[in-house]
């Protein structure tokens, strides 16, 4: 699946001084080693097969949804800056430099000299204007509230204007100057895909509808461009597109990083895992993730053929969220009775049982890899100690009862339910684990598997009919996490759906997510004041993070994992194939 | 030896309706005993029966090892004598497939003969209804009978499936309120001859109530039909139910079903093939055995009809 | 008989009505509306986006105007654009038609050819050990799952031997409909949708053929002198056909229903696949223009079978 490479970038962990070898798994040697010779040079030409469990949808950014969407023209449309795939920090990409102003209000992206599309036009300002007004007038984009704080932003998506005010293209175009309302800490790395993610070519898309207008009727949703990419400014050309079967792209001679080695990157539409596990062992493919439980057996039946990856996760969690208002459990509103629950549940044994050691526990919100990460040594691990899970249970006023279950203040019997999606085996696992171990500490719990969109609908914060919920986030590289914590996001459909309420950590997340200082080190001790109270206020248990994991073809030479990049393919230009 | 009769052309030609008589039974359990195929088909089924009704007992105390209990260490474990919670070997979390395919046997079976009674309930009520009372009546049921046919309606299950969180009791409802068209028909077809009978028409004139016409002398002879259809049903509706799991759509884990313990088999191609067989074959000898036992009782109900059997799958 | 076909049309559309009524309510009552579902956890979304793309589904009107739309778009073989893909359902289902009517129509090609004359012999042979075997043969396969069979399949031809592959239209790189590399994937799929017809047919056929045997109207040739190759022809075979075409709609309902299968087990890309997919994403416009598609092709067929059937056995007539 294409999630695993998006992931793949975001990843990786070692910080290790293998980066003029082949492909080495994280933490752990390869399978089969097979250590390539340095007197391997790499060579031109080839074609690499990409394996993902999710069809292709839209190959046109503005209105892209999935990430199999959005793996696909990644390749063709980029955004300004790239994440540095050592640091994670933002990096020089499309533009050269950026900037946000001291007060916040304005960023300001330079580009560099000699930029041209595939099609030999060059890239200017325009086309990053172009697709955020592209954003702007589309009904069916999902990403306007990136722009939303844009200087003018309203009056375009009205029709008032025939153009966003706040973002001015000066010097010929290579230099993008936007004006924001009000401060917005995440602006520089938000705003530099336009909204979109990836930007696109002005001059064809202009064709298909022109952005200087107060139409509003008008809109870039619909035409034959968004299934056929005209330019490229990424490393692939579009080549053609079977849909449900595969993209083809062919190489990007001017890729402003190099043209790529490899002549041919396809992406392949496989049904489920299962099929790109068989396509990897057949070596249908070159490269496609799998499953934790499905490690071992590629390992033994792949190791002629195929190299294992292991990338640390960066930007995901799994966590049993505990509904603060729940009318069915009063007591999940006693921080003792939470700090009990996750005392009582062994999640270094799930890491180690379940994800069979591809993961590593967390403590709070903020994954271990961001630069956000707090100071571990003052989080609390919450080892698995039933005893002390009891002992918080009775000071927070539970008497056991006759049958072993404790009843809580009120006399009623603590009994509840967790819940979780049908379908993930993984999350099953757990809650079959959960409901066990917290009989041990006198907890009764009702497993409950719901439809994912069932699920969806039961976990929002209108709804108190919930008590346990086991679910993931996935996150960004943006550590900003005012729609989950904050205790404004509790209304309906918001995502504080355990009413999560704590005002020096709502002042913290405005600090850090407004300002007015929005450099790294006022940010990071502001997310630092967060993690360390939801880690002792534990509105959720948090679980784990799980590694993605990649098989590759030993054919595919090149690749150099790093803990960072925000695509896999960070250096794909420089892969290439031994034949 | 007359013609052979067919049941072939949608609705079953009427055969000479009989009252069904204690002659008639014990005549159709003698041809039964003398019928060694149907015998070990009927027997098969028993046993499935009783094994899955003591899959309680038998987990705890003879293969100690319950049904959701794993071991990670034995996953992947192939069947081996040594311990007989592994007779049939270990699914990927190390669980007793043996102990899981008892479990299964439950879900199947039942799904199979509830969701049996269900389509037959309204199959036949729908059918000798509209076929008594004729008129209106009648062309409502048509239509809904033409209707439910012409859709897709797997394509409806699996929205079904999809939508709502099935389990081993709501799914044979649903399954029965889409699949009672075929005897709806039958049972029509069969009270439109019935009702022209000179014993029914013998029983209106002394003012029998419709109720008890249809109950007293229209149903009891539409039975012998109906058992045959009826079996092979049961094996039609554990096909489906296996089918729906296999997608995910059906019953869903941790409680086995032989249909959702093979969704995760592609998972096991290379290392445990074990684990695609057995539940597949158990799938094929329980529908085998339906169709059989329906085939026997056709036999067996009316010799004359020998030789035919009308099972869609 | 254009009145008939006439009168049957005006049939269907109430049968038409109350398929695309029952699958509508269903759609609607399931949880989570598809916005939801589309970005359940982007955090950043704000309601009045959600409430924009709402708008731009045609989600927002009340349920009675949507259902009024969705018998518009019916009648008129438009259904809306996808969801996701932001083109119209309705060009997505014809261009993935041709991949799925490839293995369909040759499954049911090699369905009849085998299992017609797998019939014919078992009811000459009646008795003897041919008949005993092809009979066993059809009852099993018509008890064993699609889906394992697929599975069968694929553990020992592809993996274990190789000599299919596991799946897919063709390898990657190749690009061909009629080419050795197509016809070598489409076996696969092929012999799980010709199983219907070889589990089905003979038993059908067999029974036919007996019956008609024992009728006067063979007697009668026989007794004329006909060679029997012209009996068999001319009387046998013409009415033994009926129920094959009889049954043809049956046939139909079970490659629809294998459809979803066999494209999953065979990683096809065809409609059973989009709808599969559409479903889990509560993609209105292909599910529900899949299901009116699929119950119109169902209904059409149903009455090619009436008149095919008026046609072959002048006993009926076509009113």
């Amino acid at each position: 699946m294409r999630r695993y490479l998006a992931i793949l970038g975001a990843v990786l962990l070692v910080a290790t001084a293998c980066s003029q070898q082949p492909p080495t798994g994280g933490q752990e040697p390869t399978t089969a080693g097979a250590p390539v010779a340095a007197a391997d040079k790499p060579v031109a030409g080839g074609r690499i097969v990409e394996g993902a469990i999710s069809d292709i949808k839209t190959l046109q950014p503005v209105i892209s949804t999935d990430t199999a969407s959005s793996g696909a023209w990644s390749s063709f449309y980029t955004s300004l800056l790239r994440s540095n795939p050592d640091t994670g920090d933002l990096e020089p990409g499309l533009a050269e430099k950026f900037e946000l102003s001291k007060d916040g209000l304005t960023v300001t992206y330079t580009l560099r000299s000699g930029l041209v599309w595939s099609d030999g036009q060059p890239f200017t300002g325009e086309d990053y204007k172009y697709t955020a007004e592209a954003v702007a007038r589309s009904p069916k984009t999902v990403r306007k509230s990136t722009l939303q704080d844009v200087v003018g932003w309203k009056d375009y998506v009205d029709g008032k204007a025939d153009e966003v005010k706040g973002i001015q293209v000066k010097e010929s175009g290579r230099v993008i100057e936007i004006s924001l309302t009000k401060a917005f800490c995440p602006a520089l790395r938000n705003l530099s895909g336009a909204g979109a993610g990836g930007i696109l070519p002005k001059h064809h898309f202009v064709k298909v509808w022109n952005n200087k207008t107060t139409d509003t009727k008008t809109n870039i949703d619909d035409n034959p461009l968004n299934i056929a990419p005209p330019a490229s400014i990424g490393p692939f050309v579009f080549k053609e597109w079977k849909p449900g079967v595969q993209v083809t792209m062919t190489r990007n001679d001017k890729y402003y990083r190099g043209a790529p080695l490899l002549d041919e990157y396809i992406i392949k539409v496989y049904a489920d895992q299962v099929a790109v596990k068989a396509a990897l062992l057949t070596g249908e493919i070159s490269y496609g993730g799998v499953q934790p439980a499905d490690v071992e057996e590629v390992k033994t039946a792949g190791s002629e053929i195929l190299n294992f990856h292991r990338f640390p996760g960066v930007s995901s969690y799994v966590f049993i969220s505990w509904n603060g208002k729940a009318t069915k459990a009063p007591w999940l509103g006693d921080k003792r009775v939470r700090q009990a629950l996750t005392y009582g549940l062994d999640v270094s044994s799930i890491v180690k049982n379940v994800l069979l050691g591809y993961g590593v526990q967390v403590y709070a919100h903020t994954p271990k890899a961001s630069w956000a990460y707090p100071d571990e040594s003052k989080l609390t691990k919450y080892a698995f100690d039933q005893k002390k899970a009891k002992e918080l249970l009775e000071q927070a006023g539970a008497k056991m009862g006759p049958d072993g279950v404790y009843r809580w203040t009120n006399g009623q019997p603590m009994q509840m339910r967790i819940e979780t999606n049908q379908g993930n085996k993984v999350r099953e696992t757990i809650l079959q684990i959960a409901q066990e171990q917290y009989k041990a500490i006198g907890v009764k719990i009702d497993p409950l598997l719901e439809s994912f969109p069932a699920l969806l609908d039961r976990s929002v914060p209108q709804n108190l009919d919930h008590e346990g919920v086991i679910l993931g986030w996935s996150l960004g590289l943006e550590p900003d996490m005012y729609s989950i914590w904050h205790s404004g996001q509790s209304g309906k459909d918001q995502f504080n759906w355990v009413h999560y309420s704590n005002p020096e950590v709502d002042k913290a997340i405005e600090a850090g997510r407004n300002g007015p200082d929005c450099s790294t080190p006022a940010r990071k001790a502001a997310y630092n004041t967060v993690n360390q109270h939801l880690n002792a206020d534990v509105p959720y248990t948090f679980l784990y993070t799980g590694d993605s994991l990649v098989f590759f073809n030993k054919a595919v030479r090149g690749i150099e994992p790093k803990p960072y990049s925000t695509a896999s393919a960070w250096n794909i230009e420089k892969w290439w194939l031994k034949r | 030896m007359a013609a052979p009769a067919i049941a072939a052309r949608g609705i079953v030609r009427t055969s000479e309706a009989r009252r069904a008589g204690a002659g008639f039974w014990s005549d159709a359990w003698w041809r039964l005993r003398h019928d060694p195929t149907t015998m070990i088909a009927i027997s098969v089924i028993v046993l499935l029966v009783v094994l899955a009704a003591s899959a309680d007992l038998l987990a705890d105390n003879f293969f100690k090892w319950s049904f959701s209990r794993q071991d990670l260490t034995q996953s992947y474990r192939k069947p081996t004598l040594d311990d007989p919670a592994f007779w049939f070997g270990a699914d990927n979390l190390g669980r007793s497939q043996i102990v899981r395919l008892l479990y299964g046997a439950r879900v199947s079976l039942f799904v199979g003969f509830f969701g049996m009674l269900v389509t037959m309930t309204i199959g036949v009520t729908m059918g000798v209804t509209s076929g008594y009372f004729r008129g209106k009546w009648d062309d409502v049921v048509v239509w809904l009978v033409s209707t439910l046919n012409s859709i897709p309606t797997f394509f409806l299950l699996l929205i079904i499936g999809f939508m709502f969180r099935l389990n081993a009791i709501v799914l044979p409802l649903f399954l029965g309120a889409l699949g009672w068209l075929g005897i709806c028909n039958l049972a029509r077809g069969q009270t439109f001859s019935l009702r022209e009978r000179d014993y029914v028409t013998a029983a209106r004139t002394i003012g029998a109530s419709h109720t008890r016409i249809m109950f007293r002398h229209i149903f009891p002879n539409v039975i012998p039909l109906l058992i045959v259809i009826a079996m092979i049903d049961v094996g039609g509706l554990i096909l489906t139910e296996s089918a729906l799991s296999f997608l995910g759509f059906g019953i869903q884990p941790p409680q086995p079903s032989w249909g959702n313990m093979l969704s995760d088999a592609p998972q096991f191609y290379f290392r445990g093939a074990h684990l695609i067989y057995f539940p597949g074959i158990l799938i094929s000898i329980t529908v085998l055995c339906a169709y059989l036992i329906g085939d026997g009782l056709r036999d067996a109900l009316d010799p004359r009809l020998r030789g035919s059997f009308s099972a869609d799958k | 008989m254009g009145r008939f076909v006439a009168r049957r049309l005006l049939q269907a559309i109430p049968t038409m009505f109350g398929i695309m009524l029952v699958s509508f309510i269903l759609l609607r009552v399931s949880p989570a509306d598809p916005v939801k579902l589309m970005v359940p956890s982007d955090t950043e979304i704000t309601e009045a986006d959600k409430d924009r793309l709402r708008a731009a589904f045609g989600l927002d009107k009340p349920l009675p105007v949507q259902f009024i739309d969705f018998t518009v778009q019916a009648a008129t073989l438009d259904f809306g654009k996808s969801f996701y893909y932001h083109r119209p359902a309705r060009d997505m289902i014809f261009e993935r038609i041709p991949n799925s009517i490839q293995p369909v129509v040759l499954g049911l090609l090699v369905g009849v050819f085998l299992g017609i004359p797998l019939g014919f012999i078992a009811a000459l042979n009646r008795g003897r050990r041919t008949d005993h075997g092809i009979r066993v043969t059809s009852v099993v396969l018509n008890a064993t799952p699609d889906f394992f069979l697929g599975l069968l399949f694929v553990l020992f031809l592809a993996i274990q031997f190789k000599w299919f592959p596991i799946g897919s239209m063709n390898v990657v790189g190749v690009d061909c409909t009629l080419c050795w590399d197509r016809a070598w994937h489409l076996v696969g799929p092929v012999l799980l949708y010709a199983n219907a017809g070889i589990a089905f047919y003979p038993r059908l056929i067999r029974t036919e053929v007996l019956e008609v045997l024992g009728q006067d109207f063979v007697r009668t040739a026989r007794a004329k002198g006909l060679r029997e190759r012209v009996v068999m022809s001319g009387h046998v075979l013409r009415n033994a056909l009926i129920p094959v075409v009889t049954n043809f709609g049956g046939i139909l309902t079970i490659v629809f229903a294998g459809n979803v299968i066999v494209e999953r087990v065979f990683n096809w890309p065809g409609l059973g696949r989009l709808f599969f997919d559409s479903l889990i994403q509560k993609d209105y416009p292909i599910i529900q223009a899949s299901l009116v598609m699929g119950a119109g092709l169902l209904l059409i067929s149903y009455i090619l079978r009436d008149i095919t059937y008026a046609l072959i056995d002048p006993r009926i007539k076509v009113r």
